[in-house]
């Protein structure tokens, strides 16, 4: 087989024509809905290779073949990017889909208050920066169909010139662009249609890649180890000598960088990111992809510096290897390969652009000169955008090829790739400081990034063109005017460095600080508070919530009028339709509320860039007495407290109140803590008492044996008396600690009060005779009922009514007991005419171990438990028992109980 | 099993690392002049490190926590997308 221009030029053709069939066929089936696969993570993380373009696939041999394994920075960078992606790139992405971001320009202007200057400097600098980078693109084509055809027969299409090819390539990606890139401008700025094709691209060139690199390492070479045996063989270093210094680190700066900030990166990564979660994915399988790539790089540098004859073009030894090995069918491949990496960066880098340079440069200058905004039919801005989104991508194109035709054949072009990393590195500190940074300032934005781009120019953008032009060769040898200080590549005298990291390390230094300090200087506006709330919370939950701005006075009609004008009238009516049926109202009745603006500048944010929609937004809203901007203002200090203050004070009011809490369940537990105390000495003493007197009598008995059987049966008789008692204060300790305890088992029952009340009196009939004491009663009669148990109820009773008898000491004891009923209880009074209970006594008679004031009746009384046990049952009754009087001349319990009325 | 937040905080050291392993002082350290099977030590050493990275990320991404983007994203895009945009479920 062998290999004519023609045959080249044909497959080049008729693999674009695939191409357009695919991305035709994708675009179609994402139409129809049937587009799982096209948003699957495996298409993501391949079209996220569009990071390798011809630049990696020949140059980066090139590189391993001038710099040693230096061209491993350029993979290792975007690889620890993606290892750290839960950081930085998964926010980024969040805030895209949260943004409606369009692109890179449209990230930094939308983060800094919707600035319009930003987003054109943005613009600008990515235009410069990758307008040589196509260039580069076109380059590499065209060269490798030159070397391509040298090595076959000569064709027809030997006439035309390099030119001519460069403008062939250059004006088949317009059209291929403009087809699959402007279809429409739906919303999200997605591509379903170009994806595929880039990732099919990736596919092609990572395979190309690998055979070559198996041919050249397994099939001429005979292994990794020859080679380099080869290479040593040859005369040439394989060992590392001193490339891990400065400028390694630089480099992974530089891409790290790039593949954050690269139009065409953020495009991909960014913009086109159908599902938030794929770079769960692509952050393990793109650097893989990436080790993929650069696997047989350095072997086939060597290799063909070992092989091929002095001179020849290392950044073409993918091609000349295989050729010069007579395998030009594999060439050819590898010709696709390359010719696959060119294009596809070549297409999203001026989608990419195309779509900064018409939202952030034509739409703002058409919208304020508003003619389109004048046409009725509401398709104005939608078919201006289309325009202008066309008009760029030609222009984009036409830039670069015209930096191809410029530079002709020197050599400026072999360095653009790090160039142009450097250029959009300099956007980076504002990228992160709108990630990360709160208060960074639109105005420490655009001078840090002006600044850092100037620095760039002049120290490196510049002196890359020193090789064609004698003046700047001039310039970057003495500086100015004569001025050393200001020499490109020794800037303020800093020399003997390495010119890219020279460069890097000024550019991004004043970049950086300038930021930093003019952040510092200078105040934030309303809507870069917002916005910097926005982006920096993106995380937090509740950091979708709307400014609570009240919209001024622009009608609802007005606001539909203006949507209309830039989505059209179906996606207009369709985008109100949704949003009265998410807030859960009529259409008609739409109120132009800020979250309806809201809504609508996100909307437009999609189709226009978000510093456009503001415009367009405010123009309708700026007309009326109330100006977005001033109902903003009055609404910051709400904002402010809301998004910087709310969350310290839920949390401090929180804490507050669970240490109160905390407070409160210490002082219940120390109170418990003493109460138990208490308990338990009052316990041992009363245990004490009786205990002592059964030791002290037993011992008695047990010591004399002379003591007469009277005595001996009192003795005995007094140690009996005592264990019962000590076995009643036992079992009421016991009652009591149930009865505290046990609520949960505790169940009443309708208890007829009348009959509890005759055995309570009857119990205690015989203990009052022998007292002589008289019970008299004055109970109804009623059969009446009541909440409570019966065994319990006369337990209490029995008590009370004892007490009465025991205590009192008067000539004639007396005691009532009288019931008195009302609709819902049921009232039993004992009263009797004892001595009454001391006033010290009358607050904790119901407290355990209390007692009435004599002492001396105490062998008389009880455990000082009883009345303790009597309110707890009562208690549990929902019942009450209270002292209702005491004096000199008698005492008066009450006990309340619920009635239970038939029903 | 490490926490979430465990997790997380391995998530955030793993590229400091990476980055720490691969330029001077440590990289120098591995950049001598010997060869394994004829390679450069310190090519084994960058691609080691390299895969290291790739499976240690292909590990935490399967632990790291959903990142709840998909209830998110669905409340905001019946708010705001356009039904064209509807985002497909992830795939299983």
């Amino acid at each position: 087989m062998t290999l004519s221009t023609n045959l080249i030029i044909f497959t080049a053709v008729a693999y674009i024509s695939f191409l357009f069939l695919l991305a035709f066929v994708s675009d179609k089936r994402a139409r129809q809905g049937k587009d799982k696969f096209l948003r699957s993570p495996l298409v993501y993380t391949l079209s996220i290779s569009v990071y390798c373009t011809s630049w990696t696939f020949y140059g980066s041999v090139g590189s391993a073949a001038r710099n040693n394994f230096e061209y491993l920075a350029i993979y290792l960078g975007p690889t620890l990017v993606f290892v750290g992606w839960w950081f930085i790139l998964r926010k980024l992405v969040r805030i895209g889909h949260r943004q409606r971001i369009t692109s890179v320009a449209d990230l930094l202007s939308s983060r800094f208050g919707k600035s319009s200057r930003l987003a054109v400097l943005v613009t600008f600098i990515a235009v410069v920066g990758t307008t040589p980078y196509i260039a580069l693109q076109l380059k590499a084509v065209t060269t490798s169909i030159q070397v391509m055809s040298a090595a076959g027969v000569q064709g027809t299409f030997d006439g035309i010139d390099t030119i001519g090819l460069g403008f062939a390539v250059a004006a088949t990606m317009a059209v291929f662009t403009i087809l699959f890139g402007t279809r429409n401008v739906d919303a999200n700025e997605q591509h379903h249609g170009v994806v595929a094709a880039i990732a099919f691209e990736a596919i092609v060139k990572l395979v190309a890649l690998l055979a070559v690199g198996i041919f050249v390492v397994f099939g001429l070479g005979g292994g990794p180890s020859q080679i380099y045996a080869g290479a040593q063989a040859a005369g040439i270093d394989i060992h590392a000598g001193n490339i891990f210094g400065p400028r390694w680190v630089a480099i992974l700066v530089l891409s790290a960088a790039a593949v954050l900030c690269l139009p065409r990166q953020f495009q991909i990564t960014v913009v086109e990111n159908a599902n938030e979660d794929h770079l769960r994915t692509a952050s393990w399988a793109f650097p893989v992809y990436l080790l993929l790539m650069s696997l047989f790089t350095m072997p086939i540098a060597l290799y063909g510096l070992s092989t091929l004859p002095n001179g020849a073009n290392p950044d073409m030894f993918v091609l000349t290897l295989p050729l010069s090995a007579g395998n030009p069918g594999l060439a050819l491949f590898a010709f696709i390969g390359g010719f696959s990496s060119a294009t596809s960066m070549i297409i999203v880098a001026t989608i990419a652009l195309s779509i900064m340079i018409s939202n952030h440069i034509i739409m703002p200058i058409a919208l304020r000169s508003s003619q389109a905004m004048e046409r009725g039919d509401g398709r104005g801005v939608t078919q201006l955008l289309l325009t202008s989104r066309r008009a760029s991508i030609a222009l984009v194109l036409f830039l670069g090829f015209l930096y191809f035709w410029l530079s002709g054949n020197s050599d400026a072009l072999a360095a653009i790739g790090l160039i142009s990393f450097a250029g959009v590195a300099q956007f980076l500190p504002a990228m992160m400081a709108a990630l990360f940074w709160r208060h960074a300032t639109v105005n420490g934005a655009i001078s840090a990034t002006f600044i850092g781009f100037i620095i760039w120019a002049w120290t490196m953008f510049l002196p890359s063109f020193s090789g064609t032009s004698d003046m700047v060769a001039a310039l970057v040898a003495q500086g100015p005017w004569g001025f050393d200080i200001l020499k490109p590549q020794q800037l303020f005298g800093l020399g003997g460095m390495d010119p890219l990291v020279h460069s890097v390390f000024w550019s991004l230094f004043f970049n950086v600080s300038t930021l930093i300090i003019v952040s510092l200087f200078t105040q934030q506006s309303t809507v870069e508070r917002i916005q910097a709330a926005l982006f920096v919370d993106v995380f937090k939950k509740n950091s979708d919530r709307p400014p609570n701005f009240v919209p001024g006075s622009a009608s609802v009609k007005d606001l539909f009028f203006i949507t209309q004008r830039v989505l059209g009238a179906t996606r207009a009516h369709a985008t109100f339709d949704e949003f009265a049926t998410d807030q859960g109202f009529r259409r008609s009745n739409i109120q132009p509320s800020s979250k309806l603006i809201l809504h609508l500048e996100k909307e437009l944010a999609g189709s226009i860039g978000a510093a456009s929609a503001h415009v367009v937004l405010s123009s309708v809203l700026s007309g009326h007495e109330v100006s977005l901007e001033e109902v903003m203002m009055i609404a910051d200090e709400t904002q402010q407290a809301i998004e910087y203050s709310q969350q310290l004070e839920e949390k401090s009011i929180e804490l507050e109140t669970t240490a109160q809490q905390l407070q409160h369940a210490n002082e219940q537990l120390k109170e418990h803590d003493v109460q138990k105390n208490d308990f338990l000495s009052q316990v041992s003493h009363e245990v004490r008492t009786p205990m002592t007197s059964i030791r002290s009598f037993s011992e008695i008995l047990l010591t004399h044996d002379d003591l007469s059987k009277a005595e001996k049966r009192k003795f005995t008789s007094t140690i009996h008396d005592e264990s019962l008692r000590l076995t009643k204060l036992l079992d009421e300790i016991l009652d009591l600690n149930n009865l505290e305890r046990g609520v949960r088992h505790w169940s009443n029952e309708p208890t007829d009060i009348f009959t509890v009340l005759e055995r309570a009196i009857a119990i205690c009939e015989p203990m009052a005779s022998n007292k002589n004491a008289k019970i008299i009663t004055n109970i109804s009669p009623d059969r009446l009922r009541v909440l409570g148990k019966a065994d319990r109820l006369t337990q209490v009773f029995i008590n009370i009514i004892s007490n009465a008898i025991k205590y009192n000491d008067t000539q004639n004891p007396q005691i009532w007991v009288s019931t008195l009923t009302t609709d819902e209880d049921y009232t039993v009074q004992i009263q009797d005419n004892g001595p009454g209970i001391a006033a010290a006594d009358r607050l904790r008679i119901f407290e355990k171990f209390s007692r009435g004031r004599d002492v001396e009746t105490r062998y008389e009384s009880g455990s000082g438990l009883g009345l303790a046990i009597s309110r707890q049952i009562i208690h549990h009754m929902e019942g009450q028992l209270e002292l209702a009087q005491s004096d000199n001349k008698g005492t008066t319990f009450k006990i309340s109980l619920r009635r239970v009325v038939p029903t | 099993m490490a926490s979430p937040k465990k997790i997380e905080d391995i998530a955030f050291s793993l590229p400091l690392f990476g980055v720490i392993l691969i330029i001077p002082p440590i990289i120098n350290v591995f950049s001598v002049d010997r060869t394994i099977f004829g390679v450069p030590f310190f090519v084994i050493y960058i691609f080691a490190v390299w895969i290291a990275l790739i499976f240690l990320t292909f590990s935490l991404s399967k632990k790291l926590p959903a990142n709840g983007a998909k209830s998110d994203d669905a409340v905001l895009d019946v708010q705001v997308d356009a039904p064209t945009n509807q985002h497909d479920a992830p795939p299983k």
